[in-house]
């Protein structure tokens, strides 16, 4: 009914540009789904062509059962909120709401009762006689909202539509959204660059690069198990520490070295050596402030504090220049400067290889002790 | 809108940059003077210098605006400006509508077709007098889709000249208006329609309560621009017809050129000048207003969406 | 039908239609060069000569330096003493610096407009309509005046008319792309020193370049062309070449259409070369205020 498959999709443009790679996916009836990625990842290029606005240079796109790529966007049963919301600037907005009616040539009666309970899911009565030129950011986003409710279609599709909001008001208009889907059920497609927004909102995140999709999961398995570099750097704020170094086996014990930073890991097996990238994230780094320095504790200088009221960051140096950064909660009268005793949570290290892929446990050795 | 504060040493600078506007109409003002001076005397020429001609007070006025073939004018003006903008509006935004999406010969199209607009329109006069002429392809064309031969004489034929010269003046400006629609439609925010097409609404729909009303300050302002320079145009008249056969193709302009300078009536003329001045300063006045109102209706909707208040 | 197939029809009747108007519009203006290069006994030939065989360039040997003659049958045309080189010269002096003066003026007050508020909206377009006046509502006194300060028929008179004439245009046009640059530029570099003067020349300027040459075009097109005007206030000294043109089939027994379109086609051929040159400036500056840019 609502749900979208999409079969070997790919779009190329004038060029040689390749905006899409080959891509395969299968989104579930009344799933939330976030396409989430840097600009240019091809994700609102893949939401343009499931909407119609873009026709693919091969592949197919299902909405339901139906093979869509010769309806136009209107005949699709979709919905879309535009990132800059697109709203009609010389219409009201109980005219902006009430177009797609009026397109269908809905009876005027119906179509006012359909608008005002539309302007009352959102909470924007008041404003039906205004113009979108007199809304503010907040109110706008809902008049564009409520157009696409209005409709109600089977599937609805969101271009990255908080962008251009404050960051308080994202956040309301972001609960707002999820309110919406918890209600409605239906099949929501979200593209957006923001990872917050993707983690707090989605069923199931799609990270994109290079028109490329590089992992398919829900929210908690993205940020835990990341299947290469890319991912485990793109989500999480602030952002994993990522240390390039190469792994040293000397004396039957590995470790793995990057700068100063020297970390003994568990062995025997696997046995590895080379260049490699490990990844720890900052609150994965455990700050030892009061108790006596212990085997396998590392210690570094403390290059910068930053106070953030509720936790606190701290740049800590491990070699030229080259900071890890931990946070730790509350604050802890840390002096810049100074040297701290920390070590890394060892069942939450990770590896990844040359060639950005995280390396499985049977490829190298873990922190595990 | 990008609005220095006003500064305070702009008060020298104001009055510097005004100067070449108030010489303007420093040197304007006697002649607007003069005007008046001959539309209430009558001055002929050979009597006399104009300074000595005889007061007749509004006799002028009474005699311009009762004369028949004044007001046949002015009609004939009207029909001119009127069919000739709507002909060339339509064809200018249906082209501009056609080439608004990139395509491969665009820009081919576009270079060719602005060269109307740069044809002096005495040469386009003299050209056309060349095309509508008997022997001449017009009517040679005519006779290859036709049985028989066509040889109409189409400047000796009352109703076929003045089609012709608002088929000429289409054909004379209708560039212009392509290029400003093209650039209204081009600078349009494309996502309204987007959103148009997602609601539903088929390509005609679109235009009409998407497009048009978008556009609808660009086509005033090039309505009211083109109306207004058809009413005062008088090359091609002059060049082609002179206002025959008879009287048939007599605008105000061809009328106000014989009155002075073939009748050598210059009072009359004056007097004409002020009355043609006069409504046509009442038609300006309403096109002002107009334009205000779409200038603020512009800044109504352009105002930055969600900006707060 | 797949979106691609109906993709590619309308494609194939939007080039139909526009054709079509190419047609229209280039038909008249090959007409004029064929008939430039027609032998005087093709002129008014029925069926019309449609490519002139053998082409030759007689008329505008004829027309344009006054060599060589022309015979029409057996009857030999008087050589025309027409001298369009003076006419050529006329227009390009009144033209051109008619230009320059009117959009140098028009910059100053567009910026004075733009960035002081020296005349309101409402003056503006009260500007912009006042250019709208049939310019033959003043000719009589305009004469008459021009008579008394001894300036008919000079290069000072015509120049001075033309540029009043053209100024709310220039403004106008100027003020769109001034309005453009944001003022925060000028700002900006006044406060690194620069006086409003130098701010307005380095900053402002050439970001407007493209602007400005369309309004150029645009006034340089009113100018060269303007009829009337110059119809009724030139004699020999300061005639332009639109006026020579009509002058001259004035005095001509018959349709000499070899000659003339000869004549016709030096009188427009600079216009369109600039305009075909520059097309691509001319999009932007036609909007008097009515197009917002995103």
């Amino acid at each position: 009914m609502g749900s979208i498959r999409l079969v070997n999709l790919r779009k190329e443009f004038a060029g040689g540009v390749v905006a899409v790679e080959n891509t395969n996916l299968i989104i579930e009836e009344g799933e939330f789904v976030v396409f989430v990625g840097p600009s240019g990842c091809g994700k609102t290029t893949t939401l343009r062509m499931i909407a119609g606005l873009e026709e693919p240079t091969s592949g197919q796109i299902y909405i339901g059962d139906r093979l869509v790529n010769d309806l136009e966007p209107g005949q699709r049963d979709i919905g879309m909120v535009f990132q800059n919301l697109a709203l009609f600037p010389h219409m009201t907005v109980a005219d902006n709401i009430g177009f797609g009616p009026r397109m269908q040539k809905m009876e005027p009666k119906e179509r006012r009762r359909r608008v005002a309970d539309a302007a009352r899911m959102v909470h924007i009565e008041p404003l039906l006689l205004k113009l979108p030129g007199q809304l503010s950011g907040g109110e706008a986003q809902r008049v564009a909202v409520a157009r696409t409710l209005i409709t109600e279609p089977r599937v609805f599709l969101l271009d990255e539509p908080l962008s251009n909001l404050d960051a308080k008001l994202r956040k309301e208009m972001r609960a707002e959204i999820d309110r919406l889907h918890q209600n409605l059920k239906k099949t929501f497609i979200y593209v957006t660059h923001d990872q917050e927004e993707a983690m707090t909102l989605a069923d199931r995140i799609i990270v994109m690069r290079y028109g490329r999709i590089e992992q398919v999961g829900n929210p908690l398995d993205i940020y835990h198990n990341p299947v290469n570099w890319f991912v485990a750097d793109f989500f999480g704020s602030p952002s994993m520490n990522l240390l390039k170094g190469e792994f040293r086996w000397e004396l039957g014990a590995a470790s793995f070295r990057a700068g100063e930073l020297c970390v003994p890991l568990s062995g025997p097996v696997p046995k590895r050596e080379g260049a490699a990238t490990l990844g720890i994230r900052p609150e994965h780094i455990d700050i030892h402030l009061e108790r006596v320095p212990r085997d396998g504790d590392l210690r570094a200088r403390v290059a910068l504090v930053e106070p953030l009221g509720k936790d606190t960051l701290l740049y800590l140096e491990y070699g030229d220049s080259k900071n890890l950064i931990a946070i730790v909660e509350g604050h802890h009268y840390v002096q810049a400067g100074s040297w701290v005793g920390y070590s890394f949570r060892r069942d939450r290290i990770y590896f990844f290889g040359p060639d950005e892929r995280r390396l499985l446990p049977e490829e190298a050795p873990s922190g595990t002790p | 809108m990008n609005k220095a504060p006003a500064a305070r040493k702009g008060g020298l600078f104001r009055w510097g940059a005004l100067t070449p506007l108030i010489l303007a109409l420093g040197f304007l003002l006697p002649v607007l003077l003069l005007q008046i001076y001959l539309s209430v005397h009558q001055w002929t020429a050979y009597l006399g210098p104009w300074w000595a001609a005889q007061f007749v007070g509004l006799d002028l006025f009474r005699e311009v605006l009762t004369e028949e073939r004044f007001l046949r004018a002015v009609a004939r003006s009207f029909i001119f400006a009127g069919a000739s903008t709507l002909l060339s509006v339509l064809v200018g935004f249906g082209l501009a509508y056609l080439m608004q999406d990139p395509f491969r010969g665009r820009s081919f199209y576009y270079m060719l077709f602005i060269i109307p607009m740069l044809t002096v329109p005495v040469v386009v006069g003299y050209n056309f007098q060349m095309l509508l002429y008997e022997s001449g392809p017009v009517n040679h064309i005519l006779s290859l889709l036709v049985p028989g031969e066509v040889r109409i004489s189409w400047l000796g034929h009352p109703v076929a000249a003045f089609a012709s010269l608002v088929l000429i003046e289409t054909w004379n400006w209708t560039p212009f208006v392509m290029i400003v629609m093209l650039a209204g439609l081009v600078s349009m925010p494309k996502e309204p329609v987007e959103a148009a097409r997602v609601l539903g609404a088929s390509r005609w729909q679109i235009f009409a309560h998407v497009t048009l009303p978008l556009l609808k300050p660009v086509l005033v302002l090039t309505l009211i621009l083109r109306f207004l320079e058809a009413l005062a145009e008088f090359p091609k008249f002059w060049t082609l017809t002179q206002g025959g056969p008879g009287t048939f193709t007599e605008t105000i302009p061809v009328y106000l050129y014989l009155t002075s300078w073939d009748y050598f009536n210059v009072s009359k003329a004056a007097a004409m000048s002020y009355v043609v001045l006069l409504f046509v300063g009442v038609i300006i006045y309403v096109c002002i207003r107009a334009l205000l109102r779409q200038k603020r209706a512009l800044d109504i909707m352009f105002a930055q969406e969600g900006s707060g208040r | 039908m797949t979106r691609q197939t109906r993709r590619q029809l309308s494609a194939v009747a939007r080039h139909a239609v526009l054709s079509l108007w190419l047609i229209v519009t280039v038909f008249p203006i090959y007409w004029m060069v064929a008939t430039a290069f027609k032998l005087p006994e093709q002129w008014l030939a029925w069926p019309p000569v449609w490519f002139p065989s053998p082409p030759t360039l007689e008329n505008f040997a004829q027309v344009w330096v006054g060599t060589s003659v022309v015979s029409s049958g057996d009857q030999v045309l008087p050589p025309i003493s027409l001298e369009p080189l003076h006419g050529l010269r006329n227009s390009v002096v009144i033209a051109g610096t008619a230009t320059l003066l009117s959009v140098a003026f028009g910059l100053l007050l567009a910026y004075g407009v733009s960035r002081y508020q020296i005349l309101s909206e409402r003056r503006m377009f009260n500007l912009l309509m006042l250019r709208m006046m049939p310019p033959i509502v003043i000719a009589i006194p305009l004469v008459l005046w021009y008579s008394t300060l001894h300036l008919l028929d000079t290069w000072v008179g015509m120049i001075v008319v033309y540029t009043i004439f053209t100024l709310p245009y220039s403004v106008w046009m100027t003020k769109s792309f001034i309005d453009e640059v944001p003022v925060e530029l000028e700002q900006a570099a006044q406060i690194l020193g620069a006086s409003k003067l130098r701010a307005f020349a380095i900053i402002v300027v050439p970001l407007i370049r493209s602007g400005v040459v369309a309004t150029c075009l645009f006034i340089l097109i009113l100018t060269w062309s303007e009829y009337l005007l110059g119809l009724v206030m030139t004699a020999a000294e300061a005639q332009t070449l639109p006026v020579q043109l009509s002058k001259f089939e004035g005095t001509q027994e018959g349709r000499q259409f070899g000659l003339q379109s000869a004549l016709s086609i030096g009188v427009t051929i600079p216009l369109i070369v600039i305009g075909l040159l520059i097309h691509k400036h001319l999009v932007r500056g036609f909007s008097f205020g009515m197009i917002r840019r995103r």
